[in-house]
């Protein structure tokens, strides 16, 4: 057994990892960048830069050895004007016209180039720049490697940018110096041919390959920093803890009084397998099933709150306000989970030794409650197990619509503020959930079921 | 080498194992097997269930693969073919099984599974795969006008008919049939095996006809091999192995046969059935010396100490036995 | 030599058609899938009317806000034979205008005095959209995903059931909605969020029937005949496994609608365009004073053909039950 255990959980670990393989590719890779999301687009480069420095959004994305900066300004292309050159004199921008694309001249003469804020201290960056050059020009990037302060002492970097009548992209690394700023870098064109510069970027070193952001965000998770959020203000791992209260409160009457409910049913239906009730009830499980959990929600909350007056309508004061919530979880669910239940007592009803224990003239009622609902126990007890996570996220929609604090009203909020860490973390716990899970369900079938050999 | 020689065996294996399941503890499933199968030659392979049949037949079929051995077909090493060439194998050696409705597909109409295969091996268009298949239908007596239907449509002899027309429609030389009557009703047995006797005439065939029923096997084959957990432990013609069984399971066999030839109790001297002691063992387990000994009525401390030889004991009939004479 | 073939009935009989014989005998399931070609063809009505509006370039009449029209009840609600006293109007002149109010605006008008009745049909279009195409982004990848696995085992069947656990650990109606909003508001990302949620459960089934249907000797046959995997995958095993499909696709289609309906009542889904979850988000606060035919109607059109599908959708499992299948053992 202990062997079949470390076995399943090896198989665990690397669904948690998929999962945050997953959420990662959704967010990071799909979502664009949420430093501009959240602080928006009026903000400093300089403090886009700080945003993203302390959640390791200015690292390659999973793999590799370099990453963008914002250093020189998000426009790295020169679509609509000059960019970050529009300051300097001289240069002019050529947008798109028939097959050539939007670029920039820069005439002959020497040009410091605009940078954003000063790129850290000693680390490795490059420029990638594409562009052309007419045969006869010349061009190179100057770079003082130290202040400019000692005239005499004066240390230059020279990188030539070989000539090319067609576009090309040239990348070209350099380290900045002991100190933050430390670096004067210019553009030199020299007499022959002015410089055009289709797209330009400075890209960032990263220390090792491995230092992505997604190794960020495993160890982050491993360390147990969930991540701030942003909208709520506080850290996530609090607002979690706070939230898996409220959220339990409403889910677990839910599920237990849901499950006594629809067993009993479905042992109704049983019993009266086949005749008009069975079929009946079976109707009207379809029934429940069919009305959308929305319309439950909202005609629920109308009618017993408002238009009745039995219960109120929204908020968390006292165990009154989860009365309503909770019955309309029920009822939603009861169509679904008296079909299955159902369907589970009729298929043990179905076996051999149901038959035999009539043939033998054994009571209807004795063998419903004594042979086939311990066999259908495993089965239940199988769901109930499986169900667990689905306890966690409380329900989105009641607690949304009920104004219960939990798990599920703070993942709406998320959602809607775009608030990426909050959703992320509440996944990730919940695909953890999910999983401990399964082996736990496993495991009691193992354990309950003599049948069941472990492999 | 392309296609088999006139003159040795058109089968032949030699010392085959098929193994499966851990390093450590496989099961055996065919634990050194040789024989060969001449053109023309119907072989039978009987044996309790799991004692290796049926997974020899497969692994001779390539749909299985080998632990180590040599099958060799027209002198031809069959373990490395691939692609094209293992389809040419494919057109000399086919296979029937033994669940006439399991083994062919539900959704496609029966002359279409035999099209299906002319198609495959490129044997002429579709009006001349039409007729071939209709040809085929014949052969196997059914009516082709019904070639349109579907499997459920026809009774479980129908289908072994069926199943019998697509394996031919390669023209192969060698069938190897896969218990393919004990699915079928008696009567409907006897009908199925009369048709592959006059098919074997008809088209100079070689089966490989694996069973587990003994009266089956003597009513087609020219030999017989006796399996027990992997390996041969008897052969012989069905005469021999009927009247003068050597090696003491193939006699526990046949004292299982319900019915058969009262004199055989008489020239047993009256023996009643002998019940072998305990089951079948997992073949997992190495059994030391003589595979059958935990079980044998005559077994001796010889037999557990040494395995036995696999010899001649009347010309033609071969057993693996310390005491067969 | 042949044998005798009195077993054969009069015309070939495919598996097919007498699942939908044993179908035809269930009259519910006949009711139900007559549910379904109604609101499929007002679907495709609806769909007519969108397209003519793009093509003319006019705003249709069911986004013309017209606050005259504001709340008119349904048309039997406002006693449209009834005649203002005073007025000297004959039997066939009342008849007739009754009718003529009878026609308009049948359901009544929502708050900015738009048809109910036209914006109902355009989400039965919107809804049988999502139905569609959430299947057509689903059912594939489930299906591929399931042959390959069920058929290759080994690594191939690893890797799969390592990515379907991933997507089923997920919670899910997190991840359509945290997928709806990385792609942004629309139906794109209501598309996407429930079709890339949603293959799972079609791909466990498939991967199960696929391996069980890849022990089964005709296969074995297949490969003994020399049969290329493709073609044993697709026209061996896949043709006896389909069901499966079928019967999936009518549970998949109520709870793609479903689900859009949350998504469309949160502000996700589609924009401008009358789905019934806006509808309801819509009439939601009207409900509190009195105005419920909106609600009803959106409530009422969403229930039936969710109960239609569902119930088809039993039906069908049972009609198509493999072990129902005739034939002589």
């Amino acid at each position: 057994m202990g062997r079949y255990i470390i076995r399943r959980i090896g198989q665990m670990i690397p669904i948690v990892f998929g999962v945050m393989l997953i959420t990662f590719i959704l967010f990071n890779m799909v979502g664009g960048s949420p430093a501009l999301a959240i602080l928006g687009r009026h903000v400093s480069p300089q403090a886009l830069e700080e945003f993203d420095e302390v959640r390791g959004f200015n690292k390659p994305l999973i793999f590799g050895w370099w990453s963008g900066t914002r250093a020189y300004d998000a426009e790295t292309d020169f679509e609509r004007h000059a960019g970050p050159w529009r300051a300097v004199e001289d240069v002019e921008h050529q947008e798109a016209e028939d097959r050539e694309p939007a670029h920039i001249r820069v005439p002959e003469g020497e040009h410091a180039i605009p940078l954003e804020f000063s790129p850290r201290a000693e680390t490795g960056f490059r420029w990638v720049i594409e562009y052309r050059l007419a045969p006869d020009g010349s061009a190179a990037l100057l770079y003082d490697a130290e202040s400019d302060e000692i005239d005499d002492e004066r240390v230059e970097q020279r990188e030539e940018l070989a000539p090319s009548a067609r576009w090309t992209r040239a990348r070209i690394p350099f380290e900045s110096g002991e100190t933050p700023g430390e670096l004067n870098m210019r553009l030199v064109v020299e007499e022959g041919a002015p410089l055009e510069i289709r797209a330009m970027e400075m890209q960032r070193r990263a220390n090792h390959p491995l230092d992505s952001q997604f190794t960020f965000y495993i160890f982050q998770t491993f360390k147990g920093d969930l991540g701030y959020s942003e909208s709520a203000n506080q850290p996530i791992a609090r607002m979690i803890r706070e939230g898996i209260g409220p959220s339990l409160m409403l889910t677990v009457p839910i599920f237990l009084i849901g499950l006594i409910v629809s067993i009993s049913v479905a042992l109704l239906c049983a019993f009266y397998r086949n005749t008009w009730i069975d079929r009946m009830l079976v109707v009207i499980a379809v029934a429940l099933m069919s009305i959308n959990y929305l319309v439950w929600i909202v005609v629920g909350q109308y009618l017993a709150a408002y238009r009745w007056g039995w219960f109120p309508v929204w908020g968390f004061e006292s165990w009154i306000y989860l009365i309503l919530p909770i019955s309309i979880g029920v009822l939603s669910g009861l169509g679904i989970d008296v079909r299955f239940y159902r369907t589970v007592m009729l298929d043990e009803m179905y076996k051999e030794y149901v038959r035999t224990a009539f043939a033998k003239g054994v009571g209807k009622r004795t063998v419903l409650f004594k042979h086939v609902l311990k066999n259908a126990m495993i089965t239940v007890a199988t769901n109930v197990v499986i169900a667990i996570p689905f306890l966690y996220t409380g329900s989105l929609l009641l607690e949304s619509f009920f104004g219960i604090p939990g798990l599920g009203y703070m993942a709406i909020n998320a959602i809607m503020s775009s608030d990426v860490d909050v959703i992320r973390a509440i996944v990730l716990i919940g695909a953890i959930l999910f999983v401990v899970a399964n082996l736990l369900t496993d495991i009691c079938y193992a354990l309950v079921d003599p049948r069941v050999q472990l492999k | 080498m392309s296609g088999p020689t006139q003159n040795g065996p058109l089968l032949k294996v030699e010392d085959l194992r098929v193994y499966f399941g851990k390093a450590r503890a496989p099961v055996r499933a065919v634990d050194g097997v040789s024989f060969g199968i001449q053109p023309g030659e119907s072989i039978g392979l009987v044996g309790e269930s799991g004692c290796g049949k049926t997974t020899l037949g497969r692994a001779i079929m390539r749909l299985l693969p080998v632990h180590s051995g040599r099958i060799d077909f027209g002198g031809q090493d069959i373990a490395p073919l691939r692609d094209r060439e293992l389809r040419a194998y494919r057109k000399n050696v086919q296979m029937i099984f033994q669940d006439p409705y399991g083994s062919l597909n539900a959704r496609m109409s029966v002359g279409g599974a035999i099209e299906e295969v002319l198609r495959l091996h490129r044997l002429g268009d579709r009006t001349s795969r039409r007729k071939r298949a209709q040809e085929l239908f014949q052969a196997v007596g059914l009516d082709p006008s019904y070639m349109d239907r579907y499997p459920h449509e026809f009774s479980g002899g129908q289908r072994q008919r069926i199943g019998i027309a697509r394996a031919l429609a390669v023209d192969p030389k060698l069938i190897i049939a896969d218990e393919p009557v004990s699915a079928l009703d008696v009567s409907v047995q006897v009908q199925i095996l009369n048709l592959m006797k006059d098919l074997q005439r008809e088209m100079n065939l070689a089966y490989l006809f694996v069973a587990h029923d003994l009266a089956v096997v003597r009513y087609v084959c020219d030999r017989i091999l006796v399996m027990y957990l992997g390996k041969i432990v008897e052969s012989g013609t069905p005469e021999e192995i009927f009247t003068q069984p050597t090696h003491p399971y193939t006699q526990a066999l046949l004292s299982a046969v319900p019915d058969v030839d009262k004199g055989l109790k008489a020239r047993h001297g009256g023996s009643d059935r002998i019940v072998l002691k305990g089951d079948v063992p997992s073949p997992t387990r190495k059994i030391p010396g003589c595979p059958f000994h935990p079980r044998c009525p005559m077994a001796q401390d010889r037999c557990r100490a040494e395995v036995p030889e696999w010899r001649e004991i009347r010309p033609g009939q071969w057993s693996a036995c310390h005491f067969a004479e | 030599m042949t044998t005798q073939m009195d077993n054969m009935e009069q015309s070939a009989r495919t598996l097919w058609s007498d699942a939908w014989r044993r179908l035809r005998r269930n009259r519910l399931a006949m009711i139900c899938l007559w549910v379904v070609i109604f609101y499929t063809a007002l679907a495709a009505y609806g769909e007519v009317v969108y397209r003519w509006h793009q093509w003319k370039d006019i705003t249709p009449s069911y986004q013309q806000t017209d606050l005259d029209k504001q709340y008119l009840p349904p048309s039997l609600f406002r006693q449209p034979f009834t005649v203002e006293s005073g007025a000297e109007v004959g039997v066939m002149e009342r008849m007739s205008s009754g009718l003529r109010e009878l026609a308009r605006h049948p359901l009544g008008t929502d708050g900015l005095g738009r048809d109910v009745m036209q914006r109902l049909i355009q989400g039965t279009r919107i809804a049988y959209m999502v139905g569609i195409v959430v299947s057509l982004i689903a059912i594939p990848i489930g299906v591929v995903l399931g042959c390959l696995a069920g058929y290759f085992r080994g690594r191939v069947d690893d890797v799969i059931v390592w990515l379907y656990s991933t997507f089923a650990a997920i919670p899910g109606l997190l991840f359509i909605l945290a997928i709806a909003m990385v792609v942004g508001r629309g139906l794109l990302g209501v598309y996407l969020g429930i079709g890339l949620t949603i293959w799972v459960g079609l791909c466990r089934l498939i991967r199960g029937e696929v391996i069980k249907h890849s022990e089964r000797p005709y296969v074995a046959a297949a490969h003994a005949l020399g049969l290329s995997h493709a073609r044993i995958i697709f026209r061996h095993i896949l043709p006896n496994v389909f069901h499966v499909v079928i019967v999936t696709f009518t549970l998949m289609f109520p709870a793609a609608i479903g689900t859009e309906v949350f998504l469309s009542f949160l502000g996700i889904g589609a924009q401008g365009e009358p789905s019934w979850g806006i509808m309801i988000s819509n009439a939601r606060l009207r409900l509190w004073h009195g105005v419920w035919w909106e609600m009803a109607a959106a409530t009422t059109a969403l229930f039936f053909i969710v109960l239609a599908f569902n119930l088809l959708g039993d039906a069908l499992r049972d009609a198509l039950d493999p072990r129902l299948r005739t034939g002589r053992q």
